[in-house]
């Protein structure tokens, strides 16, 4: 103590002192109490039962500690759970129901509306129609494959040509220059009743080889 | 004057704003430190190397200096800003155009200030990296000043969109597409693919973290509002309190570094 707070000689005495006379008081009731705590166990008993009686276990405590241990895990439990829910309620709260953007099926036209070697644009679908020399009719998308912008149509190269980053494809979708790793890519296309229905939800994509399935395409 | 000033010292107002004498001790000098919400951030002493311009370069003060500018400008513009695909680019117009006076400086400020904040971060980071200060006790510290980086960028790629002209909806339309590619809850993303119960996929293009990004599938209306949520109260908000921990941080591991 002396070392700690370095006190003056005469203060360490003092204290010391002080203690000791603190200790003298204490003692009777600290006496008081230690044997208290050996009578009760053994009331009305002999000293043999006593012995005996002394490492007996507190039931009741044992059952209160338990059941604190239950009422702990329960409470977590149950607050991790409101937990849980509200993460999950809020995160929900970010998906609207409705929607306020075009519909992925749509008609696009009837075929004459398409003239062979001339792409059309269909903008609000964000789409092109191709209506091709030879005599088939598919739906491209307008989305370039690298990050997203729109590729415009440039007649006198015959090649789509991204404004964003440079990528170029041919009129058939494939890529051919820039940074885009894919080629555009087909929706599902049906003649129903003269009217050429489109499904942006159905992509065919190139590298799969999915251009040659049925409905990626029209045959006029 | 002396009886004047000792009687205001002596007031029941100036006794409950300040609960120590004047700075005129070290004591006190340390208790006006100490029980100011706002200096107790700050290191009590700093060494007098640390300060110097040199070794320091100013640079993660001048950052939130122009943090504390963005704040005060980006408020005022907030007066003048429709967060709505209709009003929101006339409103940028009529704060340039000069229908708001001083319009123009104010959006610049903000803007210029958004860029000049990076490059300070950098300089930051630049210094912080050559004189070692990222080394333990610091080090996590540092990792606090990345997040604050990482919450930086996005503050500057929220705020683009705002504007709401071909530049901001492009930048956006190709950022957010990058967020298809996130794993596990980006559609296009690895992981995502296989998370299907029969032939129901589970992350699709209206369900994955870019939708939940734009409130949508494109860059529409609804991305406008969140950015803008984003932009003026969630991101300075957590920033804010990131600022507060790095700056006590500094003073809990050792004080500002000096030269060796």
């Amino acid at each position: 103590m002396a070392q700690r707070y370095n006190f003056s000689p005469d203060e360490v005495q003092r204290r010391a002192k002080l203690s000791s006379e603190l200790k003298k008081k204490l003692a009777p009731l600290r006496k008081a109490k230690t044997e208290d705590k050996k009578k009760k166990p053994g009331e009305g008993g002999g000293k043999k039962k006593e012995a005996k009686a002394a490492p007996k276990v507190d039931l009741a405590a044992v059952r209160a500690a338990k059941r604190d241990r239950r009422h702990f895990i329960g409470g977590t439990l149950a607050f991790s759970g409101a937990m849980a829910f509200t993460a999950g309620g809020t995160n929900r709260f970010m998906f609207p129901r409705i929607l306020f953007e075009p519909p992925t099926k749509f008609e696009a036209g009837s075929i004459d509306d398409f003239l062979p070697g001339v792409p059309h644009f269909i903008k609000e679908y964000k789409t092109w129609i191709i209506r091709t020399i030879d005599g088939t009719i598919y739906a491209m998308s307008g989305r370039c494959t690298h990050l997203g912008c729109t590729p415009a149509f440039l007649a006198s190269e015959q090649k789509f040509k991204c404004p964003c980053h440079g990528s170029g494809f041919r009129v058939s979708g494939l890529n051919f220059e820039g940074p885009a790793p894919r080629a555009l890519e087909r929706f599902q296309i049906s003649l129903v009743s003269g009217v050429i229905i489109v499904d942006k939800a159905k992509m065919f994509l190139y590298e799969k080889g999915e251009w040659e399935k049925p409905e990626s395409f029209l045959i006029v | 004057m002396d009886d004047m000033l000792k009687k205001i010292y002596e007031t029941q107002l100036w006794k409950s704003l300040f609960r120590h004498g004047m700075p005129k001790d070290p004591r006190n000098r340390s208790m006006a430190v100490l029980t100011n919400v706002f200096l107790h951030l700050h290191p009590v002493r700093t060494r007098v190397g640390a300060l110097k311009v040199r070794f320091t370069w100013c640079m993660g003060g001048l950052t939130f200096f122009i943090f504390l500018v963005l704040t005060f400008t980006g408020v005022l513009l907030m007066f003048y800003y429709h967060p709505n695909a209709r009003d929101a680019y006339p409103d940028i117009q009529k704060l340039e155009s000069g229908d708001v006076p001083f319009g123009m400086l104010m959006r610049n400020m903000h803007r210029w200030g958004a860029h000049l904040m990076v490059i300070t971060i950098w300089l930051h980071m630049f210094r912080v990296f050559l004189t070692g200060s990222y080394k333990p006790p610091r080090e996590f510290n540092w990792v606090v000043g990345v997040v604050l980086l990482v919450l930086t960028l996005l503050l500057s790629f929220t705020g683009y969109l705002l504007p709401w002209d071909q530049l901001a909806f492009w930048a956006i339309t190709v950022g957010t597409n990058m967020a298809r590619a996130t794993p596990l809850v980006g559609h296009e993303g690895p992981i995502a693919p296989f998370l299907k119960i029969g032939d129901f996929q589970l992350v699709t293009s209206s369900s994955d973290v870019r939708f939940q990004l734009l409130a949508g599938r494109i860059v529409g209306p609804g991305a406008l509002l969140r950015f803008y949520v984003l932009h003026c109260i969630l991101l300075p908000l957590v920033a804010t309190v990131l600022m507060a921990v790095h700056f006590w941080r500094i003073r809990k591991d050792g004080n500002i570094s000096g030269p060796m």
